[in-house]
C-alpha cells in the first residue's frame, strides 16, 4: 500500500449517513431506554406470566390497561427488500486504501441504489427483482474503482436471494473509463475468473471483513 | 585435615555441610584462632591444581569463607591484599564465579577502599572476556560492577573516561535480559554523573544498539522480566543526557520509517521521553526535524494508537520549549515551532471535510495543553483564521466538520485553565480563547438553534460546542450559561430526534454538576411544566419523566421532584386516568431511588415522605366506596411494591421493627396504624385483603405487603402469634385467587416467611403435613383447575431449596413424578419455572436465606429423574419432560447444562420438534454455548443439529417466530469458528444453498441474520490472506 493514489479524500460523518428511522428508537441510548423502562406498563403477558394460569393472557385486570407494547414483533407482516437495506449491505464494506467505508466516503450513496420488484402474475408466479447500484470512486482516475465494484458485486451476491438480478456500475461521469469498468464488472465470466484470483479475494476479504 | 580440604571432599556431596566448614573456619578467623595468612597459604597447592574444578572449588571456598566475616573485621591492609589476590585470580577463567563472590564479600566490607575499587574495575576490565562465559557468571561480574559502583563510585569517577570505555567494553553483545537490566541502570548512572565527553558517541552507541527492544517474555518466565521493563531502562538511559540529542533523534526518524507498529511505537515514546527530558536549547534545534516527521504520523496514521503516541510527542516538544516562559514571545523557539505548527493544521483546516482535517484539529489541540503559554500562541494563531475560513464556508456539510474541529481546542482550554468547581489556581496568564468568546457562542448557539432540524450531525456540533465552552472555568458567565440551559430544556422537550434529545440531556446532566443551582432554576421549573395533566394518547410525559429522574439524583433536587410528583399524581387521578401515566410517576420516583440506592446513599430516610403517602393513597379510595383509581392496578401496584422493598430494605433492625408492627395493623390485624395518614378508623374497618371474599382491587394490595414483609431482616420477628396458623391461612387463600398477581403475591409471601422464619422441628411437622396435605388434593385432582394447590408446592419447594433443606427433596421428588400425569403433566412442567428461576423478593438482598450452590443441587437432583422419567414416559408425556427441562435450563447457568450435556443433548435436540417457541429458543440458546463449549458432543451430532436448526430458520411459521428463526441462524452461524474445518467443510454446501431461503425471508432481522451466518459459513475454508 505504498502508493496510496488519493491521501486526503472528503469524508462524510457516520451520523449523517441514512439510516432506516425505525431502527434507531431501538438502538436506544441511555435515556431513551429509562424512559421506556419509566413509562412502559409492563405488557399484560409479562407481568402476568403465570406458569400455573390455564389459558394465560384472558384476564379481566389486564385489559384495561392500555399500553403500545413492542417486544413481540407483528408476525406476519412481510418486509421488502428495499435501498435502504441494499444500502445497509454495502455500505459498511472498507475502501482497500483507507480504514474507512464506502459509505463515509460516499462511494455507495442511497440514491444511487434502485430496487425493482415486479408483482407476480399467474404467468410468472415468480418473478425476478432488479438491484442497480451505481458507484462514485472519490477521484475520476482511481484504478481501485474496479476492486471496489467488485467487492460490492460478491457481497450482494452472498446476501441477496437468487431471484435478484444484480447490476453494479460506475455512476455516470464520476470515472475516466466508466465504459471499461462497467464491462468488466457486469461480464460473468470476468467476474469468475476474479474470484479465481487469490490476491485479489485476499483484499475482496478484507474489505468484506467490516460488514456487519 | 586443614579446612580447604574438608571443604573441597564436603562440597559434592552435602553442600549445606561445607557451607557448615566455611563458617566455622570464618568463626575461628572472627576468634584470631587462625590467621588469614595461614588460610590464603593453604590454598596454595589446590589452586595450582591442574583440575580447573579443584581450582574453582578451593576459591569458592575462600569465598564462602569471606562471605561469613563480619564486614567490619579486616584492617584496610588486609582488605587490600585479599582484593589483589582475587583480582589475580580473575585471569584463571576456570573460577570466575567463585572469585565474583569472593569480590562481592570483600567489596562490602567497611574497610574496602577508593583504591580496591579502582583495582577491582581495572581487573575486571582487563581480565574477562565475558563473551567465553555462561549467562550466570556474567550476571555475577555485573553484580560485581554494580556493588562497588554503589560502593566507591567515587573513586571510580577518578578513573575518567577509562571506566566508561572499559565498562561498555565489558558489556558488548550481552543479551540477557536479567543482565541488561542491571547494565542499564549502571549505564544511566554514568550517563548522568561521570564525565564522558571523550567517549559519549561510544556510551550511546552500547544503549542505542538494543533499540528496539524486541524481546518477548518467554511463558513461565520465572525472572519476570517484561519487554517493558527492558523499554524503561534503556528509555531512561537514552534520556539521562542532552548530549546525545545528536546521535538519537536522527537515527531515531530513520527507525520511524519502520513497518512495525511496534517500533513506531517505542520510537514516538522515546522522543516523548526525551523532548521533555532534554535542555530546552537542545530542543529549540531538532524541533524542526521533528515536527516533519511526526507529523505525518498523525495526519496519514492508520492506526489510532500510533497517532495518539505521535500527538504524544508533538505536546512533549511544545511543553518542553514552554519552559520558563511565561508570556508569548515572539521571537522564542515555542513561537517559531507553533508557527510552523499552526501554519500547516491551519491549511489541513480550510477545506475541513478532507481526512487530514481531523488529525490537525487534534494537533491543534495537543500543542495547546502543554503550557499555558502554548496555548495562547495556538489560539492567537489559529481562531482568526478559523473564524474567517468557517464565515466563507457555504456548505452546511463543512461548516459542520469546522465546528467539530475546533471542538478539541475546547477541552483542551478547559485542561488548562479547568472546569467550573476545580480547586487548583488558574494559570496566571489570561485565557485567550476569551477574546473570542462572543463569536464562539453566536457560531455554535446559531449551529444548534437556527439551523433546519434535519440538520442533525451540524445541530449536534453547536450543543457539543457549547457544552464543551460551558465547563471552562470563568469562561462564560452565568447567565450565558442559563441561556444555554435554556436551548438545551428546549431540545430536551420539543426536538423530534432522539439523538438531539439524549444529547442534551446529557449535556444538562453535565451542567447540573457543575452548575446545579442553574438547573434548579431554570430546566426543573420548565420540565414540570410540560408534563401533562391527563394521560394522553401520544405520551408525551415519558422522555420529560426520565429526564427529571436522571437529573434528580442529588437530594435537595429529590424533594423538590417528589412534592411535584405527588401533586401531579393527585391531578392525574382526578382526572380519572388510566394505569399508564400514574405507572409512570412512580417508576421515575422508584427510578431515583434505585439510582441513589446503588450510589451508596441511605435511602431509608425517605420512608416519611414516600412510604405512609403511597400506602394511603393506594388504600383510601378502595374503603371509601368511591370505587377506587389505577393505583390499584397491577402494575401500579408493582411499583409502590418495589418502592416500599427498597426503602424498607434500607432500614435498621430497630425502624423496621416499628414499621412491621404498623403494617401487619393494616393488612393482618385491621387495627389502626400510623402508616395511614387520614381516615385511619375507616381503614381499620373496612379494609381486608387477607380476609376470604375480598374484592379484587382489595386482595391485589397483598403485592404491596409481600414486597414490604420481603424486605424485613430475619432478626426481626413478625408481630403474629401464630406464624403457622398465617402460612395455613395463606395456603387456602392462594387456593381460591381472585387474579393471577393476586395470587402470586399470596405465594411469595408463603415462601419468604418460609424461608426466613420456619427453621423449628415445629415447623417442619408443620411443613411435612401441610404439604402432604397438598399432595392429597393433588392426587384427587383431575384437571389443572381442580390442583389448586400444585402453585404452593412449587413455592413452598422453592423456599426450602433455596436454604438447602432436605425438606424440599420429597416434594420436587413427587412433582417430577406426576409428569406423566395425563391431566396435571403440562402444568407440572411448565411449573418448573417458577422452581429455578430467581425471584427479585426470595434474594439475599432482601435478606432471605440463599446457600451457595443451591441452584446446582436442585439441578442435579432433577436431571437424572428427568432423563429417566423421560425414556420411560409415552410419547404424549415425553413433551411434559422437555417442557420441564426447557424450564429448567432456561433459569440455569449454561455452566451446569454442560456439565450433563452428555445426557442432555439427545432431549434437546427431540425437543426442536416440539411445537412450541419458548421451548425451542431455550433449547437453541442451550446448543449454541454447546457448540462453543462441547464441541466433541456436538460434532458427533451435527448432522441431526444442522437439519434441525435449518428447518427452524428457513420456515416461518407460528412455532418458528422471528425470535426462533433468529436464534437458529445464529447457533448456525458459530459452526464455522467454533468446530473442527474436517468437521464442518463436509455441510458448507448444504448450508450455503438452505441458507438461500432464509435470505428472502419475509422478516428483515432474519434476512440481516441470514446474510451474516451465511458469510461466515462463505468465508470457511477460504484461504486466509497473510499479512
Amino acid at each position: 500500500m505504498s502508493d496510496i493514489i488519493n491521501a486526503n479524500p472528503t469524508i462524510l460523518n457516520p451520523s449523517d449517513l441514512p439510516t432506516r428511522h425505525s431502527e434507531s428508537r431501538k438502538k436506544q441510548s441511555s435515556s431513551a431506554h429509562i424512559a421506556d423502562t419509566i413509562s412502559r406498563l409492563p405488557a399484560p403477558k409479562a407481568l402476568l406470566y403465570d406458569p400455573f394460569a390455564s389459558s394465560p393472557g384472558e384476564d379481566s385486570a389486564y385489559s384495561s390497561g392500555a399500553s403500545d407494547r413492542d417486544g413481540d414483533e407483528d408476525e406476519t407482516a412481510a418486509e421488502d427488500i428495499d435501498e435502504q437495506e441494499i444500502y445497509d449491505l454495502i455500505s459498511t464494506i472498507s475502501d482497500p486504501e483507507h480504514p474507512l467505508s464506502l459509505g463515509e466516503l460516499a462511494v455507495i450513496n442511497l440514491p444511487h441504489i434502485h430496487v425493482t420488484h415486479t408483482s407476480p402474475t399467474p404467468q410468472n408466479p415468480h418473478p425476478m427483482s432488479h438491484v442497480l447500484v451505481e458507484i462514485t470512486p472519490t477521484i475520476n482516475h482511481c484504478s481501485l474503482a474496479t476492486v471496489i465494484g467488485l467487492g460490492v458485486r460478491v457481497r450482494l451476491e452472498q446476501a441477496l436471494p437468487p431471484r435478484f438480478r444484480i447490476d453494479v456500475r460506475i455512476r455516470e461521469g464520476t470515472h475516466q473509463s466508466t465504459d471499461q469498468v462497467n464491462k468488466q464488472l457486469n461480464d460473468k465470466e470476468r467476474v469468475a475468473a476474479a474470484c479465481e484470483n487469490e490476491t485479489l479475494m485476499g483484499v475482496l476479504s478484507n474489505m468484506l471483513a467490516t460488514c456487519k | 585435615m586443614d579446612p580447604a580440604q574438608l571443604y573441597l571432599v564436603a562440597i559434592d556431596r552435602d553442600p549445606e555441610e561445607a557451607a557448615q566448614i566455611a563458617r566455622a573456619t570464618a568463626k575461628r578467623l572472627e576468634n584470631k584462632e587462625l590467621i588469614l595468612l595461614s588460610l590464603t597459604k593453604s590454598l596454595g597447592e589446590y589452586l595450582t591444581n591442574d583440575d580447573r574444578t579443584i581450582r574453582a572449588k578451593a576459591i569458592g571456598f575462600y569465598a564462602t569463607v569471606l562471605t561469613a566475616l563480619p564486614p567490619s573485621l579486616l584492617s584496610p591492609a588486609q582488605v587490600s591484599v585479599i582484593t589483589q589476590f582475587l583480582c589475580d585470580r580473575l585471569e584463571d577463567e576456570a573460577g570466575l564465579k567463585e572469585v565474583c563472590h569472593g569480590l562481592l564479600a570483600i567489596a562490602g566490607m567497611t574497610r574496602f577502599q577508593p583504591e580496591d575499587a579502582q583495582m577491582v574495575a581495572r581487573s575486571i576490565f582487563k581480565s574477562c572476556d565475558l563473551l567465553k562465559h555462561p549467562q550466570g557468571s556474567r550476571y555475577l561480574v555485573y553484580q560485581v560492577m554494580d556493588k562497588i559502583m554503589s560502593e566507591q563510585r567515587e573513586a571510580l569517577k577518578r578513573m575518567g573516561s577509562d571506566f566508561a570505555t572499559g565498562y561498555v567494553e565489558l558489556v558488548t553483545n550481552e543479551k540477557d535480559p536479567r543482565n541488561l537490566m542491571i547494565i542499564f541502570s549502571n549505564l544511566k548512572a554514568i550517563i548522568v554523573e561521570f564525565d564522558i565527553e571523550d567517549c559519549e558517541e561510544q556510551v550511546f552507541d552500547a544503549c542505542f544498539c538494543y533499540f528496539p527492544i524486541t524481546f518477548k517474555q518467554p511463558p513461565n518466565d520465572p525472572y519476570g522480566i517484561t519487554a517493558q521493563d527492558l523499554k524503561d531502562r534503556l528509555r531512561e538511559c537514552l534520556q539521562a543526557s542532552s548530549k546525545f540529542a545528536v546521535f538519537l533523534f536522527p537515527q531515531l526518524l530513520e527507525k520511524l520509517d519502520s513497518h512495525s507498529a511496534n517500533t513506531k511505537k517505542d520510537v514516538l515514546q522515546t522522543i516523548t521521553a526525551c523532548a521533555l527530558a532534554y535542555e530546552k536549547s537542545i530542543i529549540a534545534n531538532y524541533w524542526a526535524t521533528l515536527w516533519d516527521a511526526i507529523k505525518y504520523e498523525v495526519l496519514n496514521a492508520s492506526d489510532d494508537d500510533l497517532a495518539f503516541e505521535a500527538l504524544d510527542a508533538i505536546r512533549a516538544i511544545a511543553k518542553s520549549l514552554s519552559a520558563k516562559l511565561t508570556s508569548v514571545m515572539r521571537t522564542s523557539s515555542l513561537d517559531k515551532y507553533l508557527k510552523a505548527v499552526t501554519k500547516e493544521c491551519l491549511t489541513q483546516l480550510r477545506n475541513p471535510m478532507a481526512k487530514q482535517a481531523k488529525p490537525s484539529a487534534s494537533i491543534l489541540a495537543a500543542v495547546a495543553v502543554a503550557s499555558p503559554v502554548a496555548h495562547a500562541t495556538t489560539i492567537q494563531a489559529v481562531l482568526p483564521g478559523l473564524s474567517t475560513t468557517y464565515d466563507g464556508l457555504e456548505e452546511i456539510a463543512k461548516q459542520r466538520s469546522m465546528l467539530q474541529a475546533i471542538l478539541p481546542i475546547f477541552d483542551a482550554t478547559a485542561q488548562v485553565y479547568g472546569v467550573w468547581g476545580d480547586i487548583e489556581l488558574p494559570p496566571s496568564l489570561s485565557n485567550s480563547l476569551e477574546a473570542f468568546k462572543d463569536n464562539l457562542f453566536e457560531i455554535y448557539s446559531r449551529a444548534l438553534m437556527g439551523s433546519a432540524k434535519e440538520e442533525v450531525s451540524f445541530r449536534l456540533a453547536g450543543l457539543d460546542g457549547l457544552t464543551k465552552m460551558s465547563r471552562i472555568r470563568n469562561f462564560f458567565a452565568d447567565n450565558e450559561i442559563g441561556l444555554i440551559v435554556q436551548f438545551f430544556d428546549e431540545v430536551v422537550l420539543t426536538d423530534e430526534k432522539d439523538e438531539m434529545r439524549d444529547t442534551a440531556l446529557e449535556s444538562l446532566l453535565i451542567l447540573s454538576r457543575l452548575k446545579p443551582s442553574l438547573i434548579m432554576e431554570i430546566t426543573f421549573p420548565a420540565f414540570m411544566a410540560k408534563l401533562p395533566d391527563r394521560e394522553e394518547h401520544e405520551k408525551s410525559y415519558d422522555m420529560t419523566l426520565s429526564a427529571l429522574a436522571q437529573l434528580s439524583v442529588e437530594r435537595p433536587v429529590f424533594q423538590v421532584l417528589l412534592t411535584r410528583i405527588f401533586n401531579k399524581l393527585n391531578i392525574v387521578l382526578n382526572n380519572k386516568s388510566g394505569p399508564g401515566y400514574p405507572f409512570a410517576l412512580l417508576s421515575s420516583v422508584l427510578y431515583v431511588l434505585r439510582r441513589k440506592h446503588e450510589a451508596g446513599k441511605d435511602i431509608s430516610t425517605h420512608y416519611t415522605r414516600i412510604v405512609p403517602e403511597l400506602i394511603t393513597r393506594t388504600i383510601i379510595p378502595i374503603c371509601n366506596g368511591s370505587g377506587g383509581n389505577t393505583l390499584t392496578h397491577e402494575a401500579v401496584l408493582e411499583v409502590t411494591g418495589n418502592i416500599v422493598n427498597l426503602i424498607l430494605r434500607a432500614m435498621d433492625v430497630e425502624k423496621q421493627r416499628e414499621v412491621v408492627q404498623e403494617l401487619f395493623k393494616i393488612f393482618v390485624a385491621k387495627t389502626e396504624s400510623a402508616i395511614i395518614t387520614s381516615n385511619k378508623e375507616l381503614v381499620a374497618k373496612e379494609f381486608g385483603p387477607l380476609e376470604k371474599g375480598a374484592s379484587l382491587q382489595q386482595a391485589s394490595t397483598v403485592i404491596i405487603f409481600a414486597s414490604a414483609v420481603a424486605a424485613i431482616r430475619r432478626e426481626v420477628s413478625l408481630p403474629l402469634e401464630n406464624l403457622q396458623q398465617f402460612v395455613d391461612r395463606l395456603i387456602t387463600l392462594s387456593q381460591s385467587p381472585q387474579s393471577p398477581g393476586h395470587r402470586r403475591a399470596l405465594l411469595r409471601l408463603i415462601a419468604i416467611i418460609i424461608n426466613k422464619y420456619f427453621t423449628t422441628p415445629e415447623d417442619r411437622t408443620f411443613l411435612t403435613q401441610a404439604t402432604d396435605e397438598l399432595w392429597a388434593s393433588i392426587e384427587a385432582a383431575e384437571s389443572p383447575e381442580t390442583a389448586s394447590s400444585l402453585p404452593a408446592l412449587f413455592w413452598i419447594a422453592k423456599a426450602l431449596a433455596l436454604r438447602n433443606d432436605k425438606l424440599a427433596d420429597p416434594i420436587v421428588g413427587r412433582l417430577l413424578g406426576i409428569l406423566d400425569n395425563q391431566a396435571l403433566g403440562v402444568t407440572v412442567g411448565r411449573g418448573f419455572e417458577v422452581l429455578l428461576s430467581d425471584d427479585p423478593f426470595l434474594s439475599k438482598d432482601n435478606f432471605a436465606v440463599v446457600r451457595l450452590l443451591s441452584q446446582q443441587k436442585l439441578f442435579v437432583f432433577c436431571i437424572p429423574k428427568l432423563v429417566e422419567g423421560f425414556k420411560a414416559a409415552t410419547p404424549a408425556a415425553k413433551k411434559n419432560y422437555l417442557h420441564a427441562l426447557s424450564s429448567i435450563i432456561r433459569n440455569v447457568p449454561s455452566k451446569l447444562v454442560l456439565a450433563e450435556i452428555d445426557t442432555l443433548l439427545p432431549l434437546l435436540l427431540q425437543s426442536l420438534d416440539l411445537e412450541d417457541s419458548g421451548i425451542k429458543t431455550a433449547s437453541i440458546d442451550t446448543l449454541s454455548v454447546t457448540v462453543t463449549e462441547a464441541t466433541g458432543l456436538v460434532s458427533e451430532h451435527i448432522s441431526s443439529l444442522i437439519t434441525r436448526l435449518l428447518a427452524a430458520a428457513s420456515s416461518p411459521s407460528e412455532v418458528n417466530t422471528v425470535k426462533v428463526r433468529t436464534a437458529a441462524l445464529r447457533c448456525l452461524s458459530i459452526f464455522p469458528s467454533a468446530l473442527k474445518i474436517d468437521v464442518v467443510i463436509p455441510y458448507k454446501r448444504q448450508i450455503m444453498r438452505a441458507l438461500l431461503k432464509p435470505l428472502d425471508d419475509p422478516k428483515r432481522s432474519v434476512r440481516k441474520e441470514a446474510v451474516d451466518c451465511r458469510a461466515r459459513w462463505f468465508a470457511l475454508g477460504e484461504p486466509k490472506e497473510d499479512d
